[in-house]
């Protein structure tokens, strides 16, 4: 129970008996990391342009310096050339807003995006990402097979978020079968429509499958069996599956290996 | 310094670039020709009267290791030997600068470079250039 007096002549105060603030605060926090997750994933594809967004701030960089070095000595003429000087200061100035302009592309390609929700297929967003894995599939000699429902699984969704569960899933299954005899490296991904009213995604690997006892570790933040790991992907995974009001859970297949599931409510409508 | 107006071709496509580094030239009293690309210079022969080049790495059609290899190419026993070259770039990467440095550039320059970088190149590529013409005369002398 919380009680805040009223800073009224009247005085007062209001009492209420559930307190939400840690709730709140959950939920923002959940939000905030799926924010900036999204954005990483951004920011990793943005590395690639970096070189080239050098070259653009470079080029009128070294000029304005040039012209500037130049415009000095100039003026440490006899009779410095007037007409010369206003031109260097109408290039340096051309030059400077030409940086600017690559900053604020640069700027636009790096903020920080919101959440947004529209209706997509399940199966052809599992598609997308197994083929964005095509060559790390190639190099690890893993095999993707794909045993997708026959029926659309329309869902209401951030596109990126649930690209980035996906491929969560499917890197952890490939990474736990690193010790795996080639022949055995093996990832089913398997979709289909419960019910009606639900979409499930599995991810089935023949790794080590989960320790005893592990299972409610997994989802936690920094919890990790791999050398190199955060011990994030899962826990991220989790809190994107909920926030799109759905489940997602971990359990031992019957003989080896371990199966990554998902599930979330179908929604309304044809896929943009 | 005494540049006594040796003649110095700038290769660059950004025309920022180029009429900035022609005049910080002009102040110091070099003579100054400016191209937009390595064809354009080659078609222009005006080769032959340059004491030293300054051309970009990367742009459009052949850039400045390109033009390095043409120009050894060329005649490689050549007396002077060929036209020294400075490399300039706004975005480095080691192996064309180890690639230009190996094959005899003079420096490798990264933008944006100062007057007093500029200067030294430009300087250290003049004094190749008369360490070679006069081994040209004696060996013209020789013969």
């Amino acid at each position: 129970m919380v009680v805040v007096p009223l800073n009224q002549p009247g005085g007062g105060a209001v009492i209420s008996h559930t307190d939400v603030t840690e709730r709140k605060r959950a939920e923002v926090n959940a939000q905030r990391s799926r924010q900036e997750l999204a954005h990483f994933t951004r920011v990793s594809t943005m590395g690639a342009l970096a070189a080239s967004l050098a070259h653009e701030l470079n080029q009128p960089l070294a000029a304005i310096l040039s012209n500037a070095q130049a415009g000095r000595r100039f003026l440490d003429a006899a009779r410095p050339d007037l007409g010369e000087i206003r031109s260097i200061l109408s290039d340096i100035a051309a030059d400077d807003k030409r940086a600017g302009e690559v900053i604020k592309r640069l700027r636009e390609l790096f903020r920080k995006g919101t959440t947004e929700v529209v209706l997509l297929d399940l199966n052809v967003l599992i598609r997308d990402v197994v083929k964005l894995l095509g060559s790390d599939t190639l190099i690890r000699r893993v095999r993707m097979h794909l045993d997708i429902a026959a029926e659309p699984l329309i869902v209401a969704g951030d596109r990126i978020q649930l690209q980035q569960v996906v491929l969560n899933l499917l890197v952890n299954a490939m990474d736990a079968m690193a010790d795996c005899p080639t022949e055995e490296r093996v990832v089913f991904v398997q979709t289909e429509l419960c019910d009606g009213q639900t979409a499930r995604v599995a991810v089935r690997d023949a790794g080590p499958g989960i320790l005893a006892g592990q299972h409610d570790l997994l989802f936690e933040p920094f919890y990790t069996t791999k050398p190199t790991g955060m011990g994030m992907g899962l826990s991220i995974s989790r809190s994107i599956i909920e926030a799109h009001g759905g489940l997602i859970w971990a359990t031992n297949n019957p003989v080896f290996g371990a199966t990554f599931s998902f599930a979330m409510p179908i929604g309304n409508g044809t896929a943009t | 310094m005494s540049p006594n107006g040796a003649r110095i071709i700038v290769v660059d496509d950004d025309i920022s670039v180029r009429r900035a580094l022609s005049r910080l030239l002009i102040s110091a009293g070099y003579q100054v020709q400016t191209f937009e690309s390595v064809r354009d210079l080659l078609m222009n022969g005006a080769l032959g009267r340059a004491a030293c080049l300054i051309v970009d790495v990367r742009m459009p059609g052949p850039g400045a290791l390109e033009l390095q290899e043409n120009l050894s190419q060329e005649n490689p026993s050549q007396v002077p030997g060929p036209i020294p070259i400075i490399f300039i770039t706004g975005n480095p990467d080691a192996p064309t600068a180890v690639k230009a440095m190996k094959a005899g550039a003079v420096d490798f320059l990264l933008k944006p470079f100062s007057e007093e970088e500029l200067f030294g190149a430009v300087e250290q590529a003049l004094a190749l250039r008369r360490a070679s013409s006069d081994q040209g005369r004696l060996a013209r002398r020789r013969r």
